[in-house]
Parts: structure tokens; sequence; C-alpha cells
């Protein structure tokens, strides 16, 4: 079913297009992330969708509402911020208490609810404490629970772990997917990171340059990209002629695998000579950089590189032509 | 390090002792002479003089009357003009004179300010005739010597210095912040109370203070624009001074306007202080 529907939405600011022509249908329940470098439009469609910008064109309608023209206020929808933008002047309590209140609930019964989303996030204990006193992580736990303490249909989270460090940032992905199953909430997550978004959506939509490129699940948008952007954005690609000559096609690098000169491939497989150019172990996977002719190649392989795989040496680039997927399809 | 000791205690040191020579010596000069006479030494008379007059309390009154309106006013006025150049401008040049337009005055003597308010304000003045032709009033209104007058000379001089502490504050408040209450469902008024205002207080409480404690004290604007026929305090305590000579009586005049004035913005600050917690670490 639907929750929200993006429908041909389009804006410029002073003659750039920053969203051309979008269109994408969410689903209710569904994690599904906004991903593209930065200025790919994607931090403008979510505030767009939140209300702090009307598109030029579209219509943005949850469970079947035209909501284009209403004011963020009156949106069935909440949002992480990336800075957490959480009140200075308000302990964590009444941060979290802020919606219920807006809501029309009595003080009592609002900071019921505000336990309630602080114990969710793990933070129960901090409630009376000053937002300014507290970690990144923590101030992060805060925000989300600002966000949900009103159990929104709808949550956006705008690159809400860009600012926790690496270690931090993986324990919350896991946190936050856990989150989201428990309430059943859609979330609409923006990163740009593609590692993050892989471990936690159901479907990834890519964007660039305003352009909505693909959206699907992770595995599809990794093995059947339906443009080189998106092939190259998530995760490396090699690209290769889909037979002999003519349109190319996206291989990923552990589907290329490095033989020596002369030995027999595998049945039903193509070669092609190559030269290594470079050898890279980086903890459990070695990558092999080759170059065939004009082309730049990469080939992964868990383990050590092969004894002998030193950069100059002539051997063969094999590979499945049933790995061998087509753009554009 | 010894060495670097005594650098810091001469820094230290010499703000100090100007502060004392400049600051304190002679306001405890005025605080001796207030509370001696030249025959019986030491006494509380002049304050006796003061406290237990109801003229004195009637000029007492008045001079708080405009310093609390025109302290009020000037917030008023000031909060939405601070608004309009830090919210509102877009065009840095034109914030840029806007803020060059507010100062400006500041350069000018407040005698010639208060001279160009006699002249707008006067009965046959620019302020009256503009009523007059719009048809709002059909005789001249008497500023000159009303407190009315007095009040708005106080605020034209001191609106300056509202919008620039209000500005400042306004300028440091994320708009993020107000982005986050709309999202968690407040209206855009009530947005601005509940989150911008309360950010902003510490800037109106400091304009609120510098605009207090300058027209309370204030003497030329209140002088010319009275006519002689509003009297606050500074003008008794300077007649006392300039005419009269007595600098005990007119001491203990100026000690009392301190301490009433002190009195009154501890009281505010002490209302407000637990509703800005942690807006002062911002």
């Amino acid at each position: 079913m639907t929750l929200l529907a993006i429908d041909d939405i389009t804006k410029s600011f002073a003659g750039h297009k920053a969203l051309d022509h979008v269109t994408l249908d969410i689903r209710q329940g569904e994690f599904i992330s906004l991903l593209g470098p930065s200025g790919c439009g994607k931090t403008t469609l979510l505030r767009t969708v939140a209300g702090f910008m009307t598109a030029d064109k579209g219509r943005i309608l949850i469970d079947g509402e035209d909501v284009s023209r209403l004011p963020p206020e009156r949106r069935p929808l909440n949002t992480v911020f990336q800075n957490y933008a959480l009140f200075p002047h308000m302990t964590v309590l009444e941060n979290v208490a802020y919606g219920p209140r807006r809501a029309g609930l009595a003080r009592a019964e609002a900071e019921r609810r505000a336990e309630e989303a602080l114990e969710m996030v793990g933070l129960a204990a901090m409630s009376r404490r000053n937002p300014a006193a507290m970690s990144g992580g923590q101030q992060q736990r805060v925000a989300l629970a600002r966000a949900i303490v009103n159990r929104p249909k709808l949550l956006l989270l705008d690159e809400p772990l860009s600012a926790l460090d690496l270690q931090l940032r993986k324990r919350m992905q896991i946190e936050l997917k856990q989150l989201q199953v428990q309430l059943g909430i859609t979330f609409i997550f923006v990163t740009h990171d593609q590692d993050e978004a892989m471990a936690m959506s159901d479907r990834i939509a890519v964007m660039s340059a305003g352009r909505l490129e693909q959206c699907d699940a992770p595995e599809a948008i990794y093995r059947r990209p339906r443009t080189r952007f998106v092939a190259e954005f998530i995760g490396e690609a090699n690209f290769l002629p889909l037979d002999g000559a003519g349109p190319e096609g996206v291989l990923r690098p552990e589907d290329l695998r490095v033989l020596p000169e002369g030995e027999a491939l595998p049945p039903g497989w193509r070669g092609l000579p190559a030269r290594v150019t470079g050898v890279t172990y980086v903890g459990g996977t070695s990558n092999i950089y080759l170059a065939a002719g004009p082309r730049e190649l990469l080939a992964r392989s868990y383990g050590l590189p092969p004894a002998g795989m030193t950069a100059g040496r002539t051997v063969q680039a094999g590979f499945d032509p049933a790995n061998l997927h087509p753009l554009g399809a | 390090m010894a060495s670097a000791r005594l650098t810091l205690f001469w820094l230290l040191a010499l703000p100090v002792l100007v502060f004392t020579g400049f600051f304190l010596i002679p306001l405890g000069v005025v605080l001796v002479s207030s509370f001696t006479a030249p025959e019986d030494g030491l006494t509380l008379a002049h304050y006796a003089r003061i406290l237990l007059d109801a003229y004195h309390w009637q000029v007492i009154a008045t001079t708080f009357r405009i310093a609390i309106f025109s302290t009020l006013i000037c917030v008023a006025l000031g909060y939405p003009l601070a608004w309009y150049l830090v919210r509102i401008v877009q065009l840095r040049s034109w914030r840029r004179a806007c803020v060059i337009l507010l100062v400006l005055p500041l350069f000018t003597s407040n005698i010639v300010r208060s001279f160009g308010w006699m002249v707008l304000l006067g009965r046959s003045g620019l302020v009256n005739d503009a009523l007059m032709s719009l048809g709002l009033i059909d005789r001249p209104m008497r500023f000159l010597g009303t407190e009315t007058g007095i009040l708005i000379g106080m605020v034209y001089i001191l609106l300056p210095f509202t919008v620039l502490t209000i500005g400042t504050a306004l300028a440091r408040v994320d708009r993020g912040l107000e982005q986050a209450a709309r999202d968690l469902g407040a209206t855009p008024a009530r947005a601005f109370w509940s989150v911008t205002f309360p950010l902003t207080l510490h800037g109106v409480m400091a304009g609120a203070i510098i605009v207090f404690s300058m027209a309370i004290s204030a003497y030329v604007t209140p002088a010319l624009l009275s006519g002689g026929k509003v009297t606050v305090l500074a003008m008794l305590a300077f007649q006392q001074y300039s005419t009269v000579f007595d600098f005990h009586y007119g001491g203990a005049l100026s000690i009392t306007l301190l301490v009433l004035t002190l009195a009154l913005i501890g009281l505010a600050s002490r209302m407000t202080r637990g509703r800005t917690p942690g807006a002062g670490g911002h």
C-alpha cells in the first residue's frame, strides 16, 4: 500500500534544477534510502516532503491526501535533522515532550509519552539533562526520540548519522533498523554513504543531478544497475562490451577472476589478456588492478592475492558472461 | 615563570587602577558627601529631605514612568526592527545601510538631536502639520512640555541599543530550531514564542537594561523637551550641583536614583533568570 506518493516533483533554484521530474512511491512500513552525492537533490526532496520547501511543479500525497500546500506543522510526519536541532533552552524531557504538547496533550501526559520514547532509545536516565551537556550519539538519540514520540506515519531522517564516528555509526545503523521494524514506521533516510544505505534499506533510491536514477532493493541496485552512474556510485564496477563490441555491461570485481597466462577457462567463460598494474591486500580481501588494452579493470578475491601476482605480470582476466549485466535494463 | 606572573600582575593592575581612579573614587566622593553636612558631620538629613517629601516621590515616579515606558517601547519597536534586519533583508548591502542609518545618530550630540525634536514636535512643527493635514487632529497637539514629548525623544535616542542587542541575539538563533518546532506541530507564532523568543531573551534583557539605565539617568533630552513643565530626578540633581551648589543634597539625589535603579534591574533580571537556562551558554 502506498503511503507517500512523490508525483512528478520539479524544483529550480535560480535556473538550476535541484529536482527534475522526480516520481517515487513509498510503501507503508518501508525503509527507503535516498542516496546520492552532495548536490544531487536528496535533501531538497526531503525538505519538500517535510514542507520546508514548495515544489515548482508536482504533488506530494500522503495516504492519498495531497499535502503539497500544507505547512510543515500539518503534515503527518516528523524529521530527524542533520544537526539534531535540539532546543538548547529545554531539558531532554522538554525537548521530547514538545511534540505531544503541540498535539494538545496535557503536560503530565506529554511527559509520560516523552519518557516512553526516551526509554525506547535507551536514554530514560537522562531526561533532566541539558542537551548541550550530552555526547553527539546521545543528542542523536534525543532527536530520534523527539521525532518518534508522536508516532508519525512517516519519519524523515536527514543524514542523521553523518556526524558520528565510524564505530558508533555502525551501531546506530543496527539500532535504527531495529527501531524501524519495531515501530512499523516508514523511514525515509537521506545519506551519501552507500554502505549505510545498503545495510539498512528495503529499497534504495539513487539520485544524481536532481533526477531519480533508479529505485530498487539493495541487491537489485548492486547486481542490476540501470545506469553507469548507479553502477559506479554503488560499489565498484568494471565496464566491458557485452559481446566483443557494442554496448557495455557491468561486471562486479568479485566476478572477475585472474588466471595465469595459458590456463584453461571454465566452460562458457570469456577471457581477455591483461597486465597486472597493482595489487593491494585490505584485511580479508585482495584487489588486483589490471590493464586490458586501454581498459582498466579491478578483480577482487577473498584471502591473500595468489602467489607471484606482481605488477607487470601478464595474465588473463576471466568471467562468466552471465554475470555481465547490460546497462539500461 | 616569575616574570610572566609579574607581567600578568601589571596587566591586571593597570585597568584596576584606572577603574578605581576614574570610576569608584568619584562615586565614593558623591556617596560620602550625601551622608555629610558642612556643619554637623555625618547625617541622614539629605535622604530624609528626599524620602519624606511628596514632591520628591512625585519626581521619582515621573522619572521611573518615563524610563519604564521608554524601555517597553524600545523593546516593542526594536524587536520587529531587529527581525527585519536579521531575517527579512536578504541584500547584504541594504542591511549594512540600515545598520549605518541606525547607528549614525549615535555619533551626533544628544543636545542637537533633542533640539531637532523640539522643532519637529512644536505647535507648528512637522509632526503636528502632518497629523493635521492627514485630518487625524483638528488642533495642534501639545507635545513639548509633556511626558509624551519626552518619551518620543528618548525612544528616538535609545532605540538603536535594543535593535543592536536583539539583532545580535537573533542572528545567533539557528533557524533550524524553528523548523524543528514547526515539524513537531507548532504554528509559526507558537514556534516563535516557545523557541525563538526565549533564545533571544538575553538580548532583549541586555537592551532593556541599557535603555532603562540610560533613560532613568537622562538629563539633556528631558530638560530640553520638558519646557520646564516636567521634572525628572536627574534635572533636580543637576540643579543642586550647577545652580545651588549643594553637593550634599545633590549627591543624595544621585545616590537615591542609583539605588532605586539597581533595585529595579536586580528585580527584573531575577524574574527572567529562571526562564532562560542554557540560553547564556549558546
